[in-house]
């Protein structure tokens, strides 16, 4: 057979499904002399072996000679190609012969649709193509979807997987695909019939997981890891990469802390590790550890009303990342083992692939809105108020007295400390009954988004090459809010010599915010009658104040009455507050193979951020819109002039990481794949703080975000200082599997960082786990499985962020913390200024690693021809030695120490199950997955119960043993009374020390009930039996803020080049205190609007209802926080969704095909939101989660 | 090629050396307990920490915004009422006094925070050897200052909370962090006993630029009431004998002008033994809201806030924003409204038909706020002599010398009639002495009692004499009411007082919840 073309397609007739082919079949060959082309022949010839090849990757006019007998094939070929530039890959009786350098390639993308090329000058021998399609075990595939590339031309095998084609050009290449098989192209033979096989699917298999320190491919697995591709991640429409692990993964639960993209969401795999420090797992970004600015560990600057940290992966853009891969349990967290008792979420960026540059620019546009809030009109507003005095029968509060202000020395009191505006008789009286809702102007409707971004991406023989830029520019929901962020990354990939790899991997970032708003609910809890514009003032803006009202002392005469909000308006307009930050984040690194089994690797990985915050407060203007009374000529005592003042924050952190890896991967026998991986590192972590004050602003440009200041010492304040924090790992793994179907991977780390004394600095770290592919086993013979595997691991991790950096375990004395003045006397007020120093803490020398133990097994199982996908998961999760804040009794009167004390588990069920499938051309897939959690306290600092701030953001969480976690702590509502009867019933057999005064309970008014008694000597904590009391004992379990399940559900389904996506996230089991009803239901105060389900409140004619009496004070204890106030937070959303079209190649080659390829697409996030919340949204009323229209195209050159 | 092989290697073992396990072993960037002590300087900032946790005591946002926890000192007695119904509490004796109270739990607290930092200290002086120091002396004198603060926050433990964990060691081990409660009296025998240590090392004054440190006669002052308060409590005559000897080693005296006890300009005066030293941190900004603990930089709140005793629309803007204002109450002002110690503190003008006492603010000129806040750098005089002349009289009295007794109380009604006749605000008459002929031993105690109701009004003293009081049977606070004759409340609302219950506060639940060796709270809560 010819050489000069391709073979494959020959060879492919007669393979059976046995591998062993290779293995048993022996040679024996004498020849002298002969070219590589007529060996190549001979072996063909002989045998069954076809060997396919591109011509000008094998040298065939090379001499050679060869004298061998009765050996395999391999041995023949490693001499043959020694010492050339070509290798061999054997599949059963094909054998692949391709450039060496690829061979890596080879391994880790399909085979034939990148590697192995084809030559377009065939000669057209016939127009008419017949053709069968058939699986490695030469069954007949039917409905294959078989297409002449650049052509809309195409067809279907028939049932018997024959297919027919007319009018083929003569170069023309057929692309074969089939769901469950992986796609091949294949050129068009010169005999004009084809047999071709498909082989199984790929994808799901020989997909490559990056697993730290290496990459797996999916079937050599062992341990529990979710992966999410460039294709889910390019889909999410969000700035946030991370939000592509939400609904897309299991055990892994993703939460959007708020609207606004400046706020990070949170990530906890596996239920919640600790209740010390935020419980988030360690990020790796190319082999980079990056620490996020926390809580508690450094100085966190987010400022501007923010509750998290900044975003830090807002400053990856996600069109840049390849794979998010997560670590869950400890057996393959283990390699990060000191830090990744929380898991590990993995990021690595692109880098070139094509061997052709590709050039490709995507822009999206986008409208976000956010839905709003229901209240009160002015009449209404008022009415309400009047009542809550009515109904109270308190004799110290009256309507007159301390709503109006009636008998105050003055109007300077009214106005400054009371509501002359709802007293008919004061000339403050405001009569206009407008209403305005501030949230028609304050939250942007319609904001617009717009992203940009162009790469180039492409990789010869000895570089491949990655270069993007981005531009993302988004409007706030809320007015005054927008972000800016400019990215860029470079990623070169050099093979220097064939040994010898370098590569360089740098990312930039540069974002800023100006965050002038608000919340949307400041912005709703305001007096209805409170304007935002006045055309009568100079300014433009309604003025909240009106100081010189009564002469020319400065006095917080407020216009609207107590209520009086900020006029978020005029402040937005002309403050500026703005959060910069700069992130340079660069790896170099250098790999020597010394031999082809062995490779030595060093990088130094640099992370440097910059972050800036800037605020500038022209407080003479703004002043008189701000309710709180402050004189701006007093303001700063030093500057009375002052046009306003700046504080300007820089944090300067430096993340810096050396590794040094040797990996030894070998494959014995062809069946022993042996890999061993040693690595060293270390991370230093600095941060530099510097902060600079200026009060006295003279000169404010037109552009004041640009303005300076200098000079006048006494108005200036600064400060600076640095925190640090080390780290030293050393780790260990080998991997072995035999056949690719038993395995066995162990690991071991052993880690120290600088936050424990040194006997208890260095912590150990092991983790053991095992896969066996049953489906491999000759005795399984169960034809629906295609692959079956069962994995189950053990292993440990730790975690150290709530020690790390604080020297918790060294007594500190703290210096210039508090300050006393001697000498006073004799006519001088202030005396000589003494610096305190604090020796609080309560060192705790024996601190040491928190350290989480996980333990799995599970199956991973693929059925029905590669269409079914079907992976569960149990797991256990103990985290011991909780590094627990101890609440020592307040008699001790110390700082409150650390200790390593508290354990818990977390226990549940990973289920995730996909379907895929092809007809002609219509493909669809559909998965499903659902994580079970159960969490459990098991030890506490002497079984004491303690009260944390929850884990998102409101809600107070009890940690209570025996119970979860995320337990919400409070009263239980028993009801309403209807009559004054039912309250002297209730109360002659109860007290309540919540209430005051007894006889100001009134019907309308809410009873809770005495489910617990006080503690005694068996109950140390609270009684379970009532006591008749309700007092602090009687607060119990009213909710678990930890869904007992997340789950997720994604459709994807094409039609020619139209193609749509659906991805659905929701959470269940779960209950969440509705802080944004307790602000605007608890009808107590007469100051700021309320929601308009007030108006369903108890009344004598309205009885009925779930909503006491509106009473001023709350006499009764209504607002008291109790199980009135939780609600089920259980939610199902349309996460994200996405209706893209690819212009058909007709149309690209009408184009002159300067564009390769173009897609445009249609999406939306959060557009279905389904929910019984009491408010607008269960994951945030501060900033709800917008919902999202966007579009945008793709084009590829 | 060479050149790249050997910037490889290079390269590859610079990352392999780069790689530092050392740096695990640095220190923290800040000082530590084991390098700190080493000089005069670093005693005297740990005992400043210690001064400084007094002014959580007088911090406007104690317990957040409004929190101020000064109430749990003045309004329970009948010397002061409130007009807004925002501390009944402490003012009615009402369910919100329970031990979840956020303001009763702080004063447990800062009690605690002070004694936990005096230990430090007591414990520092004790161990580091220091005698070459310069400054050793001073050094030496830090043990005295720390005990009498210790006593001194034991002294408000008890009579706030009466039988509370004794802690006078520091605690440095988790198997000693649960101290059980002491019995009421060994908590004053504590105060007791750390006053005579005290006296031991302190010295009888400081130089000019450090008044305001503990002195002899600010420890002798304290021994002396605890004596007395024993006394009252145990009817242990012989305290009353051992409380007039300390009393009799005071050197202080009273000052010819009264206002010079609450005027900002005459702070730490002759008559002054103990005063929480108000005053403006670095930058002159004293913000309210911040902590003096925390790391404001400069802008920390060392002030005392006193707005719920100031005029409205007055000189600061948050002494406007207290929710309450503090009035007379009419048993006061009814019975001794004329007497110029009581007059001088009302203006009729106040918007409030006079009701507003204000100690520490009138006459005109002698409060100094400052920074934009508006914080009073007017020192809280915690301990004065006028209050020892009249425990004197008392423990005379008890002690069987009615005309010693007489002979005290008139030193310090002549004291008062001279200055208002000289200032104007008596008439030169109001009060007179009493005659010395007076033997009747419930009458002279009626005398004792209500001069310490007119001299001491408004400086936290009432109540804590009310209780003794009752103790020692000289009054009975069985069924009182908010009637006149009782409480005098200002607010229409009952008072709820239960002598069985109100006469100590309740602990924190935190503290009971916390501490494995505490059981029961105090009875009634």
């Amino acid at each position: 057979m010819k050489l000069s073309v391709l073979l494959f397609f020959a060879t492919l007739l007669s393979i059976q499904a046995n591998n062993s082919y290779s293995q048993e079949t022996h040679i024996s060959l004498v020849m002298a002399n002969v070219t590589v082309e007529r060996l190549l022949e001979t072996i063909e010839n002989d045998t069954e072996f076809k060997f396919v090849y591109k011509i000008r990757d094998v040298d065939l006019k090379r001499k050679v000679s060869i004298e061998v007998a009765n050996v395999t094939i391999d041995k023949i070929l490693d001499q043959l190609f020694k010492n050339s530039n070509t290798a061999y890959k054997i599949m059963d009786r094909q054998v692949f012969l391709i450039p060496k350098r690829q061979v890596n390639k080879l391994n880790a993308i399909p085979l034939l649709r990148n590697n192995f090329g084809y030559q377009r000058s065939i000669p057209l021998i016939a127009d008419t193509i017949r053709g069968r399609v058939t699986d490695e075990r030469g069954e007949a595939l039917i409905g294959v979807n078989i297409q002449v590339e650049g052509t809309t031309k195409g067809t279907a095998t028939d049932f018997v997987g024959e297919f027919e084609l007319d009018n083929v050009p003569a170069n023309a290449v057929l692309i074969v695909s089939y769901i469950g098989y992986q796609t091949r192209e294949v050129p068009v033979s010169s005999s004009g019939v084809m047999d071709i096989i498909l082989q199984e699917d790929s994808e799901t298999l020989e997909e490559v997981v990056v697993i730290g320190f290496g990459e797996r491919k999916k079937k050599d697995l062992t341990g529990s890891i979710s992966t999410v591709g460039a294709e889910v991640i390019e889909k999410i429409g969000s700035i946030s990469p991370q939000f592509a692990l939400q609904g897309n993964t299991t055990g892994v639960r993703v939460i959007n802390a708020s609207g606004d993209p400046n706020e990070a969401p949170q990530i906890f795999v596996r239920g919640i590790g600790t209740w010390n420090g935020d419980s988030q797992p360690l990020y790796v970004v190319d082999g980079q550890i990056i620490e996020p600015p926390r809580a508690g560990n450094e100085d966190v600057i987010s400022g501007f009303g923010l509750s998290t940290p900044p975003n830090l992966f807002n400053l990856i853009n996600p069109n840049d990342i390849e794979s998010i891969s997560v670590l869950k349990d400890a057996s393959a967290a283990a390699i990060y083992g000191s830090r990744a008792a929380n898991g590990v979420v993995l990021i690595t960026t692109k880098r070139g692939r094509s061997d052709v540059p590709v050039v490709e620019m995507n822009s999206t546009f986008g409208v976000q809105n956010i839905p709003t809030f229901d209240l009160l009109t002015t009449p209404q507003f008022i009415s309400l108020a009047e009542e809550m005095y009515t109904n109270s029968n308190n004799p110290d509060v009256d309507i007159i007295e301390d709503l109006y202000g009636r008998y105050e020395p003055s109007d300077a009191n009214r106005l400054t400390s009371f509501s002359p505006q709802f007293d008919p008789q004061s000339p403050f009286y405001i009569s206009n009954r407008n209403t305005y809702d501030w949230q028609d102007e304050l939250v942007n409707k319609n904001a617009f988004s717009q992203d940009y971004d162009v790469k180039v991406s492409g990789a010869t023989d000895r570089l491949d090459y990655y270069i993007s830029g981005g531009l993302s520019d988004r409007v706030g929901v809320i007015y005054g809010d927008e972000l800016r962020r400019y990215t860029g990354a470079v990623n070169f990939n050099i093979d220097v010599t064939d040994w010898i790899t370098l590569g360089v991997n740098y990312k930039f970032t540069h974002q800023r915010s100006f965050l002038n708003g608000s919340q949307l609910q400041e912005i709703a809890d305001v007096s209805p009658w409170q304007p935002l514009r006045d055309p009568n003032h100079p300014s433009g803006y309604a003025p909240v104040i009106d100081p010189f009202l009564f002469g020319d002392t400065w006095q917080g005469n407020k216009i609207y009455g107590q209520g009086s909000n900020p006029n978020y308006l005029a402040i937005a307009d002309i403050n500026t507050n703005a959060f910069t930050i700069k992130r340079n984040l660069g790896q170099f690194y250098a790999e020597v193979s010394p031999f082809k089994s062995l490779t030595f690797r060093g990088s130094l990985n640099l992370d440097y951020t910059i972050q800036d915050r800037f605020s500038l407060d022209l407080y003479p203007q703004t002043s008189y819109f701000s309710p709180a009374p402050q004189d701006p000529r007093t303001v700063a005592p030093n500057a009375p002039n002052s046009n306003g003042r700046m504080s300007h924050r820089i944090n300067n952190i430096f993340n810096y990481q050396t590794d040094f890896t040797a990996i030894y991967d070998k494959v014995f026998a062809n069946k022993h794949n042996l890999n061993i991986t040693a690595a060293v590192q270390d991370q230093r972590h600095q941060v530099e703080n510097s902060d600079f004050n200026g009060a006295n602003l003279l000169n404010i440009n037109k552009n004041p975000f640009l303005n300076g200041f200098s000079g006048d010492l006494s108005n200036n304040n600064s400060f600076y200082g640095w925190t640090q924090r080390f780290w030293f790992g050393m780790m260990g793994r080998v991997s072995y599997n035999y056949d690719s179907r038993y395995y066995i991977d162990a690991s071991y780390r052993r880690d120290a960082s600088n936050g424990f004394d040194d006997e208890y600095r260095w912590g150990n770290f092991y983790a053991i786990s095992g896969a066996w592919r049953l489906s491999d086993e000759p005795f399984f013979n169960i034809e629906s499985v295609s692959d079956l595997k069962i994995r189950g691991g053990w292993g440990q991790a730790g975690n150290d962020q709530a020690a790390v950096g604080r020297y918790a375990f060294l007594s500190r004395a703290a210096g210039g913390l508090s300050s006393t003045r001697w000498g006073s006397g004799n006519g001088n007020p202030i005396g000589n200024q003494v610096f305190g120093a604090l020796v609080a803490d309560f060192p705790n020398p024996e601190l040491s690693w928190e350290v989480s133990t996980t333990t799995n097994i599970g199956f991973d199982a693929l059925l029905f021809n590669y269409h079914l996908n079907i992976s569960a998961e149990w797991y256990s999760r103990v985290t011991s030695g909780i590094l627990q804040s101890v609440n020592l009794p307040i008699s001790v009167g110390t700082n409150n120490p650390l200790f390593n004390i508290g354990e818990m588990e977390n226990k549940g069920i990973d289920l995730i199950v996909g379907y895929q499938d092809q007809k002609g051309d219509f493909y669809y897939g559909v998965s499903g997955n659902i994580s079970f959690v159960r969490n459990k306290v098991t030890k506490l600092y002497q079984g004491q119960p303690l009260s944390v701030s929850g884990f998102e953001r409101a809600d107070a969480v009890r940690v209570e043993e025996g119970r979860s976690v995320g337990v919400i702590w409070g009263y239980k509502l028993g009801g309403i009374f209807q009559s004054q009867t039912e309250i002297d019933a209730y109360f002659s057999e109860m007290e309540d020390n919540n209430i005051s005064n007894l006889s100001y309970v009134q019907p309308g008014d809410m009873y809770f009930l005495d489910v617990q008694g006080d503690p005694t000597e068996a109950e140390p904590f609270y009684s379970l039996t009532p006591d008749g009391k309700i007092n602090s004992n009687d607060q119990t379990e009213i909710g678990n803020t930890i869904p007992g399940y997340t789950y997720g559900l994604s459709f994807n389904l094409g039609w020619k080049g139209l193609d749509l996506s659906f991805n659905f996230y929701g959470e269940g089991d779960v209950e969440k205190y509705n802080e944004a009803r307790r602000r605007f239901e608890s009808m107590s105060g007469a100051g700021t609007n309320y929601f308009s389900s007030t108006l369903n409140r108890w009344t004598p004619s309205n009885t009925d209802t779930d909503m006491p009496r509106a009473v001023i004070g709350d006499p009764a204890g209504n607002n008291r926080f109790s199980s009135r106030w939780v609600e089920s937070a259980a939610f199902f959303r349309l996460n994200n969704w996405q209706v893209g079209y690819t212009l058909p190649p007709s149309v690209m080659n009408a184009l002159g095909n300067t564009v390769r390829s173009l897609r445009l697409f249609v999406g939306g996030q959060n557009n279905l939101y389904i929910h019984k919340w009491g408010a607008l949204d269960p994951v945030n009323d501060a900033i709800p989660l917008p919902r999202v229209y966007n579009a945008g195209l793709n084009v590829k050159f | 090629m060479k050149t790249i092989h050997i910037a490889l290697i290079f390269t590859l073992s610079l990352t392999f050396f780069a790689c530092d396990p050392s740096l695990v072993d640095e220190p923290p960037l800040g000082a530590t307990e084991n390098t700190y002590f080493s000089d005069v300087n670093e005693f005297r900032s740990q005992l400043a920490g210690v001064y400084a946790s007094l002014y959580d005591d007088y911090h406007f946002a104690a317990v957040g915004y409004n929190g101020w926890i000064t109430s749990n000192f003045l309004l329970p007695g009948d010397d002061l009422t409130e007009n807004n119904a925002a501390r009944t509490d402490v003012e009615l004796f009402d369910g919100s006094l329970n031990p979840n109270n956020g303001r009763i739990r702080y004063t447990f607290q800062t009690c605690y925070k002070t004694i936990a930092r005096a230990n430090v200290t007591i414990d520092k002086v004790r161990t580091v050897d220091f005698s070459d120091f310069a400054g050793a002396d001073e050094i030496a004198k830090m043990e005295g200052e720390a005990l009498f603060l210790r006593a001194y926050s034991f002294y408000k433990l008890f009579n706030f909370f009466g039988s509370v964990p004794i802690v006078n060691e520091r605690i440095r081990t988790e198997e000693t962090t649960n101290t059980p409660k002491s019995p009421d009296i060994d908590v004053l025998n504590q105060v007791i006993q750390d006053c005579e240590a005290a006296i031991q090392s302190l010295p009888e004054e400081w130089p000019a630029e450090q008044a305001g440190r503990v002195t002899k006669n600010s420890a002798r002052g304290l021994l002396a009431k605890a004596l007395v308060f024993r006394a009252n409590y145990t009817g242990d005559n012989d305290s009353y004998g051992q409380a007039l000897s300390v009393y009799n080693s005071m050197t202080s005296s009273l000052t010819a002008d009264f206002i010079d006890n609450f005027n900002s300009y005459t702070e730490n005066n002759e008559e002054s033994l103990f005063e929480i030293q108000a005053t403006v941190p670095s930058s002159g900004n004293n913000n309210l809201q911040l902590h003096n603990d925390g790391a404001w930089r400069g802008v920390e709140n060392c002030s005392v806030y006193r707005g719920y005793m100031m005029e409205f629309g007055g000189r600061g803007d948050f002494n406007d924003a207290s929710s309450t204002k503090f009035f007379i109450t009419d048993k006061l002002s009814n019975n001794f409204g004329n007497d110029p110690r009581i007059n001088v503190f009302i203006n009729s003008e106040d918007g409030f038909g006079g009701k507003i006492f204000q100690k520490y603010n009138k006459p005109d000129g002698v409060n100094e706020l400052s920074g934009f806040h508006g914080g009073s750098l007017n020192n809280e005089r915690v301990l004065r002599y006028a209050d020892l002349v009249l425990i004197a009289a008392e423990a005379e009295l008890k002690s069987g010398n009615p005309a010693k007794a007489i002979e005290y109380l008139n030193q310090i009604r002549t004291r008062a009639r001279t200055w208002g006749a000289e200032s104007g605000y008596g008439d030169g008459v109001t009060p007179e002495n009493y005659p010395t002929s007076e033997s009747n031993v419930q009458t002279i105690m009626q005398w004792i009692m209500d001069e310490r109701f007119v001299e001491l009004a408004g400086e936290g003293q009432r109540w804590w004499d009310l209780k003794r009081w009752h103790e020692s049977g000289d009054i009975n606070l069985t069924g009182w009411t908010g009637g006149d004759q009782h409480f005098s409340s200002f607010l229409a609302s009952p008072v709820q007082f239960d002598v069985n219950k109100h006469l100590r506060f309740p602990l924190p639940q935190d503290e009971i919840d916390r501490n494995s060796a505490i059981i029961d709270n105090n009875p009634g809560y």
